[in-house]
């Protein structure tokens, strides 16, 4: 049986697990390979000399990547195109495409590497 | 907006599981070199070079159509541990066809199917690491070979001979992996896995079951 180490080769393996998005315009696809980056920033007061005086942490706005495996449509693949929206089932947030990769084909399978933002202000 | 982990439906989490273990099996068995059965009779790892042979000889194997009793005993021989590329053994190929005629051509298709079916599935293992295209590229002017070989030969440095007689998996593997080096972002495909998704995929598009449906363990799908 493979263990972790042997299948984490190129990226194998990173992210979670795959799941069903009803993404807005191309419908029911299964992304994997879902990866959350939540970053904060520092916001740094300092005096006239640069001596520190106050500092506080802030949330960054949280962005994703993802793998997405496009239905067929008889036989093509649908496409995901960037604007459009889905819900995750692990963080319960909506998130908005804002990057697709050109879709890549092996056989009857289709891929494109998406990227985008969460959308703040809307609840799933 | 809904959403559904795979892990959350009935009998997924383990087909995916099996089909990994099967897909890390096929892998391996590339870079053994095994012999393969064909309902009793051995063929070696299909070579660059024997799938050159075959091509030009315009196998149905190859090409995904329906073989007659002629091309599946040629497709048996040429793939035959016996076979060497360039060397005439023409008592050996005609005993072999003989036995190829005895054991599948009495009763075709009940003795013939079997083997056809075999051959077939033997063809998606060699194949199962093809390296992925992509939609909309531009139509290469370089032949598949010119590919493989300057991939290979300029990221490994190996010789022309050694490149015709790698093993068709172990080549794809490579050329994944050299793919995957110089462009991380390459999502990965996994033949056994990608299909189990596809046939949910497929269910929804069709409207054959919900994701209620799926996770209440009420559609039927392929699982294996």
């Amino acid at each position: 049986m493979a263990t972790s180490e042997q299948t984490a080769f190129y990226n194998e393996g990173v992210g979670h697990g795959a799941f069903i998005a009803n993404i807005s315009a191309a419908g029911n696809v299964i992304l994997e390979d879902f990866m959350v980056t939540d970053p904060s920033k520092k916001i740094l007061q300092s005096n006239q000399i640069g001596a520190p005086i106050k500092a506080a942490g802030v949330s960054d706005f949280v962005t994703f990547s993802a793998v997405a495996q496009c239905p067929l449509n008889a036989g093509n693949p649908v496409i995901i195109l960037k604007g459009e929206t889905f819900a995750d089932p692990y963080y319960g947030f909506t998130w908005w495409i804002e990057e697709v990769s050109p879709a890549f084909r092996v056989g009857e399978y289709w891929k494109q590497n998406i990227k985008g933002q969460r959308v703040y202000g809307y609840s799933s | 907006m809904k959403a559904l982990r795979l892990d959350d439906i009935p009998g997924v989490k383990e087909a995916v599981a099996k089909a990994r273990n099967e897909q890390f099996r096929t892998r391996q068995d590339g870079w053994l070199e095994l012999l393969h059965d064909i309902c009793g009779i051995k063929i070696r790892t299909m070579t660059v070079c024997d799938y050159v042979l075959l091509e030009r000889e315009r196998s149905p194997f190859i090409n995904r159509c329906e073989p007659t009793e002629k091309d599946l005993a040629l497709f048996l021989w040429i793939l035959s541990p016996q076979f060497k590329p360039g060397k005439s053994k023409r008592i050996a190929a005609f005993l072999h066809g003989r036995k190829v005629h005895r054991l599948f051509c009495k009763d075709i298709p009940r003795t013939s199917e079997p083997a056809v079916i075999a051959c077939f599935k033997y063809i998606d293992k060699m194949f199962a690491d093809a390296p992925p295209t992509i939609k909309g590229g531009a139509e290469s002017s370089l032949t598949y070979l010119t590919g493989w070989f300057d991939t290979l030969q300029s990221e490994y440095h190996c010789s022309e001979a050694d490149v015709w007689a790698i093993g068709v998996p172990k080549m794809f593997q490579k050329l994944n992996a050299i793919m995957h080096r110089k462009n991380p972002n390459l999502p990965n495909f996994n033949q056994r896995t990608d299909r189990i998704k596809q046939e949910i995929l497929n269910g929804l598009l069709e409207k054959r079951f919900t994701l209620d449906d799926l996770k209440n363990g009420k559609a039927t799908f392929d699982l294996n």
